[in-house]
């Protein structure tokens, strides 16, 4: 077989059995891969209502069939599972060493099933898989665990999955790491994890990879590679270079989205941290599996209380753990960078959870004796530093409270505080846009099936894409022209002052959708924009180069949008409607009207009438109730979901 | 030999792309241990280390093969190893102090690098510059030896944790 390896590994934790399943050619044509076949895989091995943190849950990694060929940037792992900070679909991804690995091992995919009696860790070599003991590894940080892998198995070549503290205090936003520093680590899959007692995947592979045309395939990659040298340029510093411009002009959310301004935030972006000494290179410089771009930035605290070193700050981490925490001070948010890496903890929940707790004590809602004893105050850097490990440990209250994530700490403590809790109502908090400025945003984080974050679409529409996607109607070609540039986006230009057809925001949101969805499925990473992940005619000449299996990017696109549909479905099943088609409560109530704030976007709130009038219209381009927000029984025949849309009907979940 | 390969491991982002395209070009298909170039992994410093053949000046390797079958040809200055001669022996392997000549995973013969016939596919696919393919001036032999001592380096130290 090309590009796939034909094969899924399941791991019964509870009865200790492994076993090989070959990937059905069903599955490979209607879902590809990744986070295809996770979905499906999902759909059919759990039961309606499972208990995320129980054995029934099942957690699946799943690979692409680009990885492990010369196409570049094919690093991502997808981790699907039902999430138990939402009691929802999840899906997370990582990209680091592990995927290439796997693939070169034998394998697609992995599932786990049940639940292991004492905590172990699944050793794969190539074709010898076994579960080993990892009583010894437990308590370990992610570091410690990887190299203590490595050391026991005597192979510097392995790589290493695993969780750290947070993972086994069942932390509702435990991440899943691998090489180290690559995070999946949206939605609690860590706790999932955890629950299952299970520490940690190592691998080794040493076999290869085949490709049906490698001719065809070297032209397009250096096509691709071509476009993707371009884009590195503009890409130095990775993620985090945005920050700075955001900052400049009001509009990088801090103080728990009080605000759009940090003094001296800038300080938090890689260029300042390069300056002052901090970064190992004067550009991003480390790069994941096939990725010679190399997005990550890598930091090294030489001395003081925040000495440490790890891979990071990416621009959300700088926002969640420095701008919305308050805390500027490089040495304290790199140091809390290092502690959510190590210690397995996603970033943007713990820093949103972190400031909500701000606020909340500033407010009176919670006091030294909820906080034992800290000053948990807006940029109080000690306080930042040293509650990231009572979280990921559950220590004191304040641990056992900040590690159930803020809709439920919000619950518990009552009062106001759940108006500045930053999730939505899925539970899931958000990543660091200012929907109040971004108007195609607010949709797209409102419908996200995880909860309301960018990775599902990130829309930035430049005038040439909003002419295509509008399908090139002359009558709209005045419009497109009129699209300020992303940068200019940000500051709210794009939503309010152009003021789009909410009809073509729905058509944007729906064409990032479909393609995010194949990027996710085939295993290429996001950071290739236009060279392959947004340019659907690459990676149709490129899976059929690699696979045999022709197909064109329409196909491609279609089975997209089949994957993103059946995630709704998985939702939908476990209870969901459209009123958890949401968005934070102060991104809908409370205006963006701080000091500073362009005049465009002052007052401006995401309001739930917006919101909706978007929704309505993305409903109807889907064939979605527009009361349920469930999927009309023809729209699922029309994907080739016959048989979803029966078991939702014997459910009583049909409009 | 008009050019040379410089490998600066400080630029290398550690990401392996390099061993992908030296395997597909060479046999058509991807296997990291059939690449001629391996990147050591430190992965907790985020460090890269390509190791390779440095198609040296008086190789090691050479006086070590008791069979004969590691040759420099004098015009290209190119090392090479006649497969028909090698026994599998590994004794090369030893004795190369760059890590450098690694075992065919079937064949049980020694490989090494083969500098692509004179157009290395490694320097063109990687894009940060860790590994050029530069003209062999003076001035850039030296920056050559100045890498490969840097990497033996810190191919110590990581051979160490
Ligand atoms: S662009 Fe960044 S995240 Fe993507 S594969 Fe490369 S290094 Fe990894
Ligand atoms: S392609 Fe370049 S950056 Fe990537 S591992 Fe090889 S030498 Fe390092
Ligand atoms: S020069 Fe050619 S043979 Fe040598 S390591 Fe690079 S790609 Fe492989």
């Amino acid at each position: 077989m090309y590009g796939w390896n034909d094969c899924i590994l399941y791991v019964d934790l509870t009865k200790r059995r492994i076993w090989k399943e070959p990937l059905s050619k069903s599955l490979r044509e209607a879902f590809i891969g990744g986070r295809g076949v996770n979905v499906r895989l999902l759909w059919d091995l759990t039961k309606p209502g499972v208990e995320p943190l129980s054995p029934e849950n099942v957690l699946i990694l799943g690979t692409g069939p680009l990885t492990g060929t010369i196409v570049p940037m094919t690093s991502r792992t997808t981790i699907t599972t039902k999430s138990p900070a939402t009691n929802l679909y999840v899906k997370s991804s990582m990209g680091g060493q592990f995927a290439g690995e796997l693939k070169f091992a034998g394998y697609d995919h992995i599932v786990f099933l049940g639940i292991s009696e004492k905590p172990a860790f699944l050793w794969i070599n190539d074709d010898t898989v076994e579960l080993r003991n990892a009583e010894d590894l437990w308590g370990f940080d992610v570091r410690e665990t990887d190299s203590a892998i490595k050391r026991d198995l005597g192979d510097r070549d392995i790589r290493v999955t695993s969780i750290g503290q947070a993972g086994e205090s069942l932390v509702k936003y435990a991440a899943i790491m691998n090489s180290v520093y690559n995070a999946a680590a949206r939605g609690g899959v860590g706790a999932v994890m955890g629950s299952k007692n299970l520490k940690a995947i190592a691998v080794r592979g040493t076999g290869k990879i085949t490709v049906r045309d490698p001719e065809r395939l070297g032209e397009a990659v250096s096509k691709a590679s071509e476009d993707l040298k371009e884009r590195a340029a503009h890409f130095e510093y990775g993620t985090s270079r945005g920050i700075v411009n955001l900052n400049d002009i009001y509009s990088m959310p801090s103080y728990n989205f009080q605000s759009g301004y940090l003094k001296d935030g800038h300080l938090l972006a890689g260029p300042y941290l390069a300056e002052m000494g901090y970064l190992k290179a004067k550009r991003a410089q480390v790069g994941c599996f096939g990725c010679p771009i190399g997005c990550h930035l890598y930091n090294v605290v030489e001395k003081g209380p925040y000495k440490g070193y790890a891979v990071g700050p990416e621009y959300e981490t700088s926002f969640s753990l420095g701008f919305s925490t308050g805390v500027a001070d490089p040495e304290a948010v790199l140091k809390a960078n290092e502690l959510c890496n190590i210690m397995g903890l996603d970033a943007i929940s713990t820093g949103v959870t972190i400031s909500w707790a701000m606020e909340s004590y500033e407010k009176g809602v919670l006091t030294k004796d909820d906080t034992d004893g800290l000053e948990l105050r807006f940029g109080n850097a000690e306080a930042l530093v040293k509650i990231i490990p009572m979280i990921a440990r559950r220590e004191g209250k304040i641990g056992a409270l900040l590690a159930e994530g803020t809709k439920r700490a919000a619950e518990t403590i009552g009062g106001d505080s759940w108006k500045w809790a930053m999730s939505n109502s899925k539970g899931l908090e958000i990543s660091g846009v200012d929907l109040r400025t971004f108007k195609t945003r607010m949709l797209t984080y409102s419908v996200n099936p995880r909860g309301p974050d960018h990775l599902f679409h990130e829309v930035f529409p430049t005038p040439e894409r909003v002419y295509e996607i509008t399908g090139k109607d002359p009558s709209q070609l005045e419009l497109a022209e009129g699209i300020p540039p992303p940068e200019a986006q940000f500051e709210g230009a794009f939503g309010s002052v152009i003021g789009l057809p909410t009809k073509v925001e729905a058509q944007i949101a729906r064409w990032y959708e479909d393609r995010f969805a194949v990027t996710d499925a085939l295993g290429i990473c996001k950071f290739s924009g236009n060279a392959i992940h947004l340019n659907a005619g690459m990676m149709s000449e490129m899976f059929s180069a690699v696979t045999g299996v022709e197909t064109s990017p329409e196909q491609l696109l279609f089975v997209g949008r089949r994957i993103y549909t059946l995630e709704r479905c998985f939702n939908i099943r476990e209870g969901f409607d459209r009123t958890l088609d949401d968005l934070p409560w102060r991104i809908m109530h409370e205006p963006a009207d701080w000091p500073g704030i362009s005049p465009n976007s002052k007052g401006k709130v995401a309001s739930p009438e917006i919101v909706h009038e978007m929704q309505d219209e993305y409903y109807k381009i889907h064939g979605w109730d527009l009361k349920t927000g469930w999927p009309h029984r023809d729209t699922l025949e029309k994907l080739g979901l016959e048989n979803i849309a029966k078991e939702l009907e014997t459910m009583g979940k049909m409009p | 030999m008009d050019n040379i390969l410089i490998v600066d491991y400080e630029k290398c982002n550690g990401c392996q792309y390099c061993m992908l395209v030296c395997s597909m070009a060479h046999e058509g298909y991807v296997q990291m241990s059939r690449s001629r170039v391996k990147v050591y992994k430190l992965e907790s410093e985020a460090l890269g280390i390509p190791m390779l053949c440095e198609h040296c000046d008086e190789p090691p390797c050479i006086p070590s093969c008791p069979v004969d079958a590691l040759g420099k040809d004098i015009k290209s200055g190119i090392v090479s190893i006649d497969l028909q001669t090698c026994t599998g022996c590994k004794l090369c392997v030893e004795a190369c102090p760059y890590s450098a000549v690694r075992m065919n995973p079937d064949g049980n013969k020694a490989f090494i690098c083969d500098l692509c016939g004179g157009d290395p596919e490694c320097a063109k696919a990687c894009m940060p510059k860790a590994i050029t393919w530069v003209e062999a001036k003076p001035s850039a032999i030296w920056m050559k030896n100045h890498c490969t001592d840097k990497r033996v380096e810190a191919m110590e130290r990581l051979l160490e944790v």
